[in-house]
């Protein structure tokens, strides 16, 4: 009987033992293949600490390789509320030394997360100040913010970036993919203080931005923004804009915008100020876009440059409408009639062209459509055809009315005089390289069409020459310097539809050395006053940006870019 | 003779499991350190980047235009013959290498250190 009761305790006792042992396998069971996924996965949470590693922005170089665009280290605060204990007393601190709103600081402060930024990119004496506070919940994140060592030059054309250094404007928007780079990442092993230890189980390195390098040269780019501001200032301007071309290649030299923006403080500025108005804002040209009419009368033998018209002392009626000279002028030498910039002489020229003929070279010039210049935001401006045209178009077309330009048009426009009849492709981009300066991409000069001829590029440059020696643009001339150029003052028109009597666009086109042209120089000045004539007001600053230009070429050859091997035999064609 | 040999596979077992615990704490070790040396130098880096940044903005033509050209001082640019080009140091390094190299052509030419001399060859 005792043995027997020994024998069924034993048989218990091993019953439950393999109970439990059973239990236990299912268990193990259980967890190594329903639960595997879910608990290897909060392991993973614990142990590894995934990191994006951030590329690295290209930086954004002149033509002579000086910094345009870089990056820089800084610190962004964050803070982990839970751990915060005087939430106000901090809070109240912060906001004075971040100028934040405080009932902005306490709504971020008082939420129920693990992590909330406090200030993204803050400045250096910030970070000691808080830094100072020992304050346990507040950290600081390292990150990577673009910055522009020239402020604001060429704020519009450079464009800026986001908080995350996407781009937004102008050429970091425009080759923002080529600067942006790759995002990498890597997975740390993290140690029970949740702190990362440089051993990674995963790599995979990010792919820094390639950097872009800019036709512009930051010292014409410099030259240009002076001169805009002396005459943006002086003559109480409401906008304005210098740009500075190579006409042999289409290179942008420099682009001025008034009013300007500091890069560095993008999100403060204007929005009006962020417009690129060289490009996307169009105007009547006036008198300037003569240089057309011109072209086209010589190109097809309509006149010569001794033929005379007679300017009807000042006033000519044509349909409904009258046409006046500034000063009134008699009989008028072809090459008098642009010189002196008669509006009643170039009418005549152009009722011997003929509108199709006349809107023909309006198109080759490259107005109405876009040039494709790598700019954000370019408009085509505005070219009406022929069929659209009232009896008063050919009056009023010839001498720059009716039709819409930008200022980068009227910079490619004078460049086709210049260079003896191409239209060149204006352009802003280099070249991209790597971060070893090996070329990624090279842009050559391109063609877009052939518009006059040699010699017919040739006769209008010395009529040009003429205008700044003798004519309405002698406040450009430049001592011991054929400069050849010509003078614009275009009336504005009002909400109503009528031309205005005291808003007028101020224009000055012109290249130097005539003989042989460096560079092509567009001065536009919107609504300057008291004084309003181009050949007053943008002459002068023609003359002087002209002037250092082609002093600072001296010292400073361009280098020129390599040129596709067609574009010769296209320049032929 | 079982025990001693079970004895000394326990032994062998222990020193290497003791090795492999040493070498996993020597390698979380170097990455400790490591990740300071790092932080370090990319806190070096970044003042770096930052100083030269600096650098640049001091250097900028707004920044000088700033400072020089607001109180209307009468600057202009320089003509070409204003100008004194002056060799930058790597230039220098450059030119002096030029010079000892002709110095030493001149110096095998026409000097007396070293003279050619005829050797015989032992075949």
């Amino acid at each position: 009987m005792y043995i027997k009761d020994y024998s069924r305790r034993l048989g218990a006792i091993f019953f439950c033992f393999l109970l439990l042992l059973s239990l236990l396998i299912g268990r193990l069971f259980y967890i190594q293949f329903f639960k595997y996924a879910y608990l290897k996965n909060l392991a993973d949470k614990q142990h590894n600490l995934f990191v994006e590693l951030e590329p690295r922005r290209g930086t954004i170089f002149d033509r002579r390789l000086r910094p345009q665009a870089i990056n820089i280290a800084v610190d962004s605060l964050y803070a982990v509320p839970k751990d915060i204990k005087n939430k106000e007393e901090i809070i109240a601190k912060l906001a004075a030394l971040l100028k934040l709103d405080y009932a902005y600081l306490k709504n971020r402060i008082y939420r129920d997360k693990s992590f909330i930024w406090i200030a993204r990119k803050i400045s250096n004496e910030q970070v000691s100040q808080i830094k100072a506070l020992d304050c346990k919940g507040l950290g600081f994140i390292k990150e990577s913010k673009r910055c522009y060592p020239n402020g604001y030059l060429a704020s519009q054309l450079m464009g800026f970036v986001g908080m995350d250094n996407v781009g937004l404007e102008g050429v970091e928007l425009l080759y923002d993919s080529d600067l942006k780079g790759q995002s990498g990442w890597a997975v740390f092993l993290r140690d029970a203080r949740q702190k990362k230890i440089d051993l990674s189980q995963g790599l995979v390195l990010p792919k820094d931005g390639y950097s872009l390098v800019l036709t512009i040269d930051e010292v014409i780019q410099y030259i240009a923004e002076r001169e805009l501001d002396n005459i943006y200032k002086t003559y109480h301007a409401k906008q304005g804009t210098i740009i500075v071309i190579d006409p042999h290649t289409g290179e942008i030299l420099a682009l001025a915008n008034k009013p300007s923006f500091d890069l560095n403080d993008a999100a403060k500025a204007d929005p009006e100020a962020r417009r690129d108005h060289a490009v996307c804002d169009l105007f009547e040209p006036g008198s300037v876009f003569k240089i057309v009419t011109a072209a086209a009368a010589l190109e097809e033998g309509k006149v010569t440059e001794e033929e005379k018209f007679f300017c009807e002392n000042g006033s000519y009626r044509m349909a409904s409408h009258v046409l006046h000279d500034h000063r009134p002028h008699g009989w008028l030498t072809f090459r008098e009639v642009i010189q002196q910039s008669s509006n009643i002489g170039t009418s005549k020229v152009a009722q011997k062209l003929g509108p199709s003929i006349l809107y023909k070279y309006i198109k080759l010039f490259g107005f109405g459509s876009t040039l494709g210049v790598d700019l954000p935001g370019e408009i085509p401006g505005m070219a009406k055809p022929p069929r659209f045209w009232s009896s008063t178009s050919i009056g009023a077309v010839p001498m720059g009315q009716e039709v819409g330009v930008t200022a980068l048009q009227l910079a490619a426009a004078i460049s086709v005089v210049a260079n003896g009849g191409l239209l060149m492709k204006p352009y802003i981009a280099r070249e991209i390289q790597d971060k070893y300066g090996e070329t990624i991409k090279d842009f050559s000069p391109e063609l877009i069409n052939k518009v006059i001829s040699l010699d017919t590029a040739q006769r209008l440059k010395e009529i040009l020459v003429g205008v700044t020696e003798t004519g309405t643009g002698k406040l450009a001339a430049i001592e011991g310097v054929r400069v050849a150029g010509k003078t614009g003052t275009a009336q504005k028109l009002e909400a109503n539809g009528a031309y205005s009597h005291n808003k007028f666009v101020a224009s000055f086109i012109g290249f130097a050395p005539a003989d042989d042209p460096l560079i092509a120089v567009c001065v536009i000045l919107d609504s300057p006053h008291p004084y309003y004539f181009g050949g007053v007001v943008c002459a002068p600053a023609f003359k002087k940006v002209a002037t250092d230009v082609l002093k600072y070429l001296e010292v400073m050859p361009l280098e020129k870019p390599h040129f596709k091997e067609n574009l010769v035999a296209d320049a032929a064609r | 003779m079982r025990a001693s040999r079970f004895l000394l596979i326990i032994f062998i077992v222990t020193a290497i499991a003791l090795l492999y615990v040493h070498q996993q704490s020597r390698i979380f070790d170097l990455a400790y350190s490591s990740g300071k040396k790092q932080a370090v130098m990319k806190e070096l880096l970044d003042t770096n980047n930052i100083l030269r940044y600096n650098l640049n903005v001091i250097s900028s033509l707004s920044y000088l235009d700033k400072k020089l050209f607001s109180k209307d001082a009468d600057f202009e640019m320089p003509n070409g013959e204003q100008l004194v080009r002056l060799t930058s140091a790597q230039e220098q390094i450059g030119l002096t290498q030029e010079l000892k190299k002709r110095n030493n052509l001149l110096a095998i030419l026409f000097g007396t250190e070293k003279q050619a001399q005829a050797q015989t060859l032992n075949r």
